[in-house]
């Protein structure tokens, strides 16, 4: 998240810093990179920043990337307070004997520094393009060169780690991981059986009742039972309110038990 | 030799060779034939010669040494004919980054946030994918963080002979502000580099030392190789 392009731009004449703004999109590449713009936008000396000013500016780009639904990186927020702070240091009384240093200095730095970098990087996009169209021969064997001659001195960290990742993944694809087969504990048969015979003896039954004292595999074995057995037609279930108790109750129809073990699929 | 078949020589040589040929390497090949003096005037001679003939490709010093290279505008066609997309161009996050460790290599990775303001371990990321930068140990600071370097692939990307071939960073402070405090400047620019001296870079004094902190690099990375992985995984 820390890089991508967050770019409000205030299209009002910035004379009244009350003013509404209006948001296009060109494209920032950090606070530092935001604030550049603000000062060469307003015009100001980056040796004497109007901080009250720069501040609103920045804290309304803040508020219009909220506006429009872009997540603001930490970053900028950061920044956001790093300038209140500056702010108010300025309003700090100071001795007048004693020059205190301009809260501003290290921010003016950071901010000369950055420039400096940002204008090397846009010398290297012209040259990034430039040199794009320049192709050299890729290498290949001399003639009598045996394979024994494997030149590692160009061999990087992320050639090595690039070499691991591909042997990994090959190995992955031929040993699939081994899978744990449990024994069917719980048989859906048998607790079709179980069901069967409870409504047999009293019905109807309370489902919740049915279910008390089990765990989840033999929870999942009950249910599923259960609903075989409607599907059968040897019982059915009522429920007389949203989300009241389930009745279990037998059916007139008669069903023939030994087929209970067809559903033991697992 | 005459000084023809000298040129002769060298050309061969430099048609065949796998990486940049260095000027050295040739005074040292070519001793009893004039030495430097004389490989310098013959290498000088191809690449006037490459040049007047405008062909397709030219005669280039790029990281240390001298290589025959296509001419930037026969691109299209080259890209046309072996059916290649060709890389993609950097984006200006990392064109920032990478200018950032080519001037103040070694640089570790918060280092680089701190300069630019924005969290840049992604953009490392892609950097060290691209070749364009590599690991050079760790700094002795609180948590031993990976120091990066410009690699010879930055340099024969960017057609530099030697990173100190880069521009003064100085030359680069084209400022925004019209009046310019000048005492300013002077005090910014007198102010010391915060370099790294070698007593702050980790050196690993043994070969068993050396194989420890690779296979410790090894294992700080791997994080970052299974973060690319999940990203190229989400893509697919």
């Amino acid at each position: 998240m820390s890089d991508e392009e967050i770019q409000p731009v205030p299209l009002a004449e910035e004379e009244e810093s009350e003013e509404a703004y209006k948001v296009t999109l060109p494209s920032f590449h950090g606070p530092l990179d935001l604030l550049l713009h603000l000062i060469k936008q307003h015009k100001v000396d980056i040796y004497d920043i109007p901080i009250t000013l720069i501040t609103e500016q920045y804290t309304a780009y803040l508020d219009a990337m909220e506006e429009l639904d872009l997540e603001v990186a930490a970053d900028y927020i950061y920044m956001a307070a790093l300038l209140i702070n500056i702010k108010s240091r300025m309003l700090l009384p100071h001795d007048e004997e004693a020059p205190a240093e301009d809260p501003r200095q290290e921010l003016v730095d950071r901010l000369l520094e950055y420039q400096r970098f940002k204008a090397v990087a846009e010398t290297f996009a012209e040259l990034d393009v430039v040199r794009m169209g320049v192709w050299a021969r890729p290498p290949a064997p001399l003639p009598g060169t045996t394979d024994a001659e494997i030149d590692m001195s160009d061999v990087g960290l992320f050639d090595l780690i690039d070499a691991f990742r591909t042997a990994l993944n090959r190995y992955k694809a031929n040993h699939p991981e081994a899978m744990e087969l449990k024994r069917l504990v719980h048989k859906i048969s048998d607790k079709m059986h179980e069901l069967f015979e409870k409504v047999k003896e009293k019905s109807p039954i309370r489902l919740q009742w049915f279910l008390e004292n089990r765990d989840r595999d033999e929870l999942i074995a009950v249910f599923l039972g259960t609903l075989e057995l409607v599907r059968l037609g040897g019982i059915s279930l009522q429920q007389s309110e949203l989300f009241g108790d389930i009745l279990i109750a037998r059916t007139e129809k008669e069903i023939d038990a030994a087929q209970f073990a067809l559903f033991d699929h697992s | 030799m005459e000084p023809n078949d000298l040129r002769a020589a060298i050309e061969a040589i430099l048609f065949v060779s796998n990486e940049p040929v260095r000027t050295e390497d040739l005074a040292e090949a070519f001793a009893d034939e004039g030495g430097l003096d004389a490989v310098i005037a013959q290498l000088e001679e191809i690449k006037r010669n490459v040049e007047t003939n405008i062909g397709g490709f030219m005669l280039e010093q790029a990281a240390g040494g001298w290589r025959f290279a296509t001419r930037a505008e026969h691109e299209p066609t080259l890209k046309k004919y072996f059916d290649r997309k060709g890389q993609n161009r950097l984006s200006i996050a990392a064109l920032e980054t990478l200018a950032i460790v080519a001037y103040r290599q070694p640089i570790t990775a918060p280092e680089v946030s701190e300069l630019r303001g924005v969290n840049s371990n992604a953009v490392i990321r892609t950097l060290l994918e691209r070749h364009m930068i590599r690991v050079a140990g760790r700094k002795n600071v609180v948590g031993s963080p990976f120091l990066y370097k410009t690699t010879k692939d930055f340099l024969l990307h960017f057609g530099l002979n030697d990173i100190r071939d880069l521009p003064r960073l100085e030359e680069f402070g084209d400022l925004i502000g019209e009046n310019i405090n000048e005492e300013l400047v002077a005090a910014i620019e007198s102010a010391p580099e915060p370099a790294i001296t070698p007593a702050e870079i980790t050196e690993a004094s043994t070969e068993e030392e050396a194989a420890a902190n690779e296979a410790a690099a090894l294992d700080e990375l791997r994080v970052a190789a299974d973060a690319v992985q999940s990203d190229d995984n989400q893509r697919e």
